[in-house]
């Protein structure tokens, strides 16, 4: 539901026995957290920040695009559909790992899933073509349109597969709370709306906080006080100190700098190229291939007698990917070779507006989608700046 | 060496859909078939909406995901609950490609299998009860700026304890109040055509509240006629039958109706004069009754009463004062639906132009439940 004024009745979540039916935004504690799907797949911890920071890129320039609903201004539409894409890209890899599932048709699928959600379909022949587009404008190849041969039919198919999955894996609960409009209500609360700067500076936050966990972590309004409180120190506003406002949307000044420090940290952040990410996936799934193979195998020889029970492609010693002939060395998705630079999320905090300059697609982009960018100046001052906690610093 | 594990975060809501044991197919429609099933363990008695994925090539339906959507918003007595959603597992049988399953609380009866049966008799205040919990669900899901744009007989259901509730949100949706500048553009191609209210046979696209007031008029009248009021065969024919009713559609009885899009290129009688207490006064003998459907069957939908108005009306607070529906259905023992009703809406029920038509039913059970058989092809 894209509508501005659909705000439901709120509504207290019903249980039946384990089923849980509710339309607040999932979330999980940190203990929770620090074991993901990944990890337990053997993946290292920065590969999976940077595979979940380039993915929801992906979702945001593929937005773009697709010309889904841009905010050239907080107070005008809301960049609904693809921030609640990117949450579902994200939720997902908190129960699925990026080892047994391609992160490219994952986020293909929640592209698909949530411009439904939010009312804004598209086709997904359209979904699939952008993504080619980014593919080969990352490659700086000659963009050619997508040929609609067996391997398009296979990468519809699987997205169609994943958004099930998707579905299934999220229990039906997709429906995503965010901050877009109650930033720009409690700037009219605190009266500073009228400073355009500051609302953009905000805006800009919430969208690059996308990429972090803080969606899993935090109530939309929380991660709304924390952009405002960001944005306020960045430019120097004075905000109240007392009445505590953010005290009274339900946050606490922990929380606010917790989430803060996690959308600075996205800016230092050392983005590897999508090559390099997948070969490190690959690493792991053969190494899990391999695994499961060996516990099959033992299996067979214990329980039934052994050697007629051993898979054929069971090689004693595969722990790497040369000696397992049997594993796939190519993902399921697109090809590999998608590679991006590093520097991006350094150099602006506007994951759209970065989009648009590195895959050059100003041309496709109209002039909704282009903000005032005061975002290189916001990271260089930033990334100096150390948030001193409980100092009066306003 | 990574060690292989089970998944960390196991979402529960899930779960698999053979825990419930299929009784039997109750209803059949554009998103996909409805069973009574019990759960294994509990016995407890479900329904189970199947969704429809065969044709899909944008994978899983928005329909789908709307419905879902308002049915986890939606918690009303009045209001079919949602209990959760199950799956089947993917396997070589289906193409791996499992279904999709909507669990609801179970009702014993729907409207139209009610009303088709002349061995249910309802009394004046059992019928004023009925509406009273009608309207009361569709005060709340309006509250919720929910529009259920498919009212009709077949989606009201009745639980054998007198409880009334809304079901079928295939076709609902949110809605937003239009900003100056910008009206909404929904599509028109919704509600069943009998019960399709003139706004949106013109072409109307801005739509409102409103709209599913009109089909409560349309469901009151039927609680007495016993079948469905104006049963045109084109939105022309329709938006005729209308005119025969309300009058002829004019600028003088509803402002600004030739703003819109199909009022000049559609035929509407002239001339004709508003009968709607005549017309209906051989079945509704109840004067408080007649006025209210009166104004539920309002033309101009900017003056049509709307919900809040209507459980205002003296009709709910005049003698007969509403009366529980527990007695009445207690009296029958078998449930009825739509779908298992013989005869009449086998063809009539879909007529043409409905959004998107189901396939013929082939398989209407017969009477083995004692139905009438006679039938009210024409209320006029
Ligand atoms: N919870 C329920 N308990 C008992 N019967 C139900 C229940 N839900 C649905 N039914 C029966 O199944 C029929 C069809 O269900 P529903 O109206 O939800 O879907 P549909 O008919 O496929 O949608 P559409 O009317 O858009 O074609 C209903 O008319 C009713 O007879
Ligand atoms: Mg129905």
């Amino acid at each position: 539901m894209a509508d501005d004024n659909a705000e439901p009745k709120k509504l207290p979540p019903k249980s039946y026995g384990n089923v849980i039916i509710s339309l607040e935004n999932c979330m999980f504690d940190k203990e929770r957290l620090k074991t993901t799907a990944s990890k337990v797949d053997g993946l290292d911890p920065e590969t999976e920040i940077s595979l979940r920071i380039l993915g929801c890129e992906y979702i945001q320039t593929a937005g773009i695009l697709l010309r889904l609903p841009q905010a050239s201004h907080p107070v005008n539409s809301a960049n609904v559909a693809m921030a609640t894409a990117q949450v579902l890209f994200q939720r997902f890899y908190y129960s699925k790992s990026f080892v047994k599932h391609n992160m490219e048709i994952v986020a293909m699928a929640c592209i698909n899933l949530a411009s439904k959600i939010e009312e804004e379909p598209r086709r997904l022949r359209d979904v699939i073509n952008v993504f080619y587009h980014i593919k080969q404008k990352s490659m700086n190849k000659h963009i050619e349109p997508m040929v609609l041969d067996s391997k398009y039919i296979t990468l519809k198919n699987n997205s169609i597969k994943a958004e099930r999955r998707v579905l299934k894996e999220l229990g039906f609960c997709v429906h995503v709370k965010h901050p877009h409009k109650m930033i720009v209500m409690y700037l009219q609360l605190l009266e500073l709306q009228s400073n355009k700067r500051l609302v953009q500076t905000a805006w800009n936050y919430m969208n690059d906080s996308l990429r972090t966990d803080v969606f899993v972590r935090y109530p939309p309004e929380t991660i709304a006080c924390a952009c405002i409180y960001l944005s306020a120190r960045q430019l120097q506003v004075v905000l109240p100190e007392s009445p505590d406002w953010y005290g009274l949307m339900g946050a606490t000044l922990d929380e606010m700098e917790d989430i803060a420090l996690t959308i600075l940290r996205l800016y230092t952040f050392k983005l590897k190229p999508y090559s390099e990410l997948d070969r490190e996936v690959e690493k792991c799934r053969v190494i899990l291939q391999a695994a499961k193979m060996k516990a099959k195998g033992l299996l067979n020889a214990e329980g039934l007698n052994s050697a007629a029970g051993t898979p054929q492609n069971f090689s004693p010693h595969s722990n790497s990917t040369q000696n397992s002939p049997k594993v796939k060395t190519e993902s399921p998705g697109l090809p590999n070779s998608y590679k991006l630079g590093n520097s991006l999320v350094k150099e602006e905090s506007n994951g759209s507006t970065a989009a648009v300059k590195k895959y050059g697609l100003d041309s496709l982009t109209d002039s909704r989608v282009r903000r005032s960018s005061n975002s290189s100046q916001i990271v260089g001052g930033l990334q100096g700046a150390k948030l001193q906690c409980h100092s009066p610093a306003f | 060496m990574a060690t292989y594990q089970r998944e960390v975060i196991e979402f529960p809501y899930c779960e698999e859909v053979s825990k419930y044991e299929k009784i039997i197919k109750i209803g059949q429609g554009t998103f996909g078939e409805v069973f009574k099933a019990r759960h294994q363990k509990t016995r407890k008695i479900v329904a189970l909406k199947k969704v429809l994925m065969e044709n899909e090539k944008e994978g899983f339906p928005i329909t789908a995901l709307r419905e879902i959507k308002i049915l986890q918003l939606l918690r009303h007595e009045n209001v079919v609950t949602l209990l959760e959603i199950c799956r089947t597992k993917a396997s070589a049988y289906n193409r791996y490609k499992g279904s999709i399953y909507l669990v609801f609380e179970f009702c014993e009866h729907d409207l139209a299998g009610l009303l088709s049966n002349s061995n249910v008799q309802f009394s004046l205040g059992e019928i004023k009860e009925a509406l009273k919990q009608l309207l009361n669900g569709l005060y709340y899901i309006h509250q919720n700026k929910v529009l259920h744009r498919d009212m009709k007989t077949a989606n009201i259901l009745l639980t054998k304890d007198g409880r009334l509730k809304l079901a079928d949100f295939g076709l609902a949706r949110a809605f937003s109040f239009p900003k100056p500048g910008q009206p909404n553009r929904y599509t028109n191609r919704v509600v069943t055509l009998w019960y399709r209210p003139p706004e949106l046979l013109l072409g109307e696209r801005n739509y409102t509240q409103a709209i599913d007031v009109w089909g409560a008029g349309c469901i009151m009248a039927e609680m007495w006629t016993r079948s469905p009021i104006m049963q045109g065969n084109t939105e022309q024919h329709q938006l005729t039958l209308i005119t025969h009713l309300c009058g002829s559609i004019t600028p003088e009885v509803w402002q600004d109706v030739d703003q819109l899009e199909l009022y000049q290129s559609l035929e509407l009688p002239k001339g004709q004069k508003r009968k709607v207490k005549d017309r209906l006064k051989s079945y509704v003998k109840d004067q408080y009754a007649l006025d209210l459907i009166d104004k539920l069957l309002g033309l101009d939908p900017k003056t049509r009463t709307s919900t809040d108005e209507a459980l205002n009306h003296d009709f709910f607070w005049e003698d007969p004062m509403p009366c529980s529906l527990t007695r009445m259905l207690s009296q029958h023992t078998q449930s009825m639906y739509e779908y298992l009703a013989p005869r009449r809406r086998i063809q009539q029920n879909h007529p043409p132009s409905h959004p998107a038509p189901p396939p013929p039913r082939q398989n209407a059970a017969t009477s083995k439940l004692g139905l009438n058989t006679a039938s009210f092809e024409k209320t006029y």
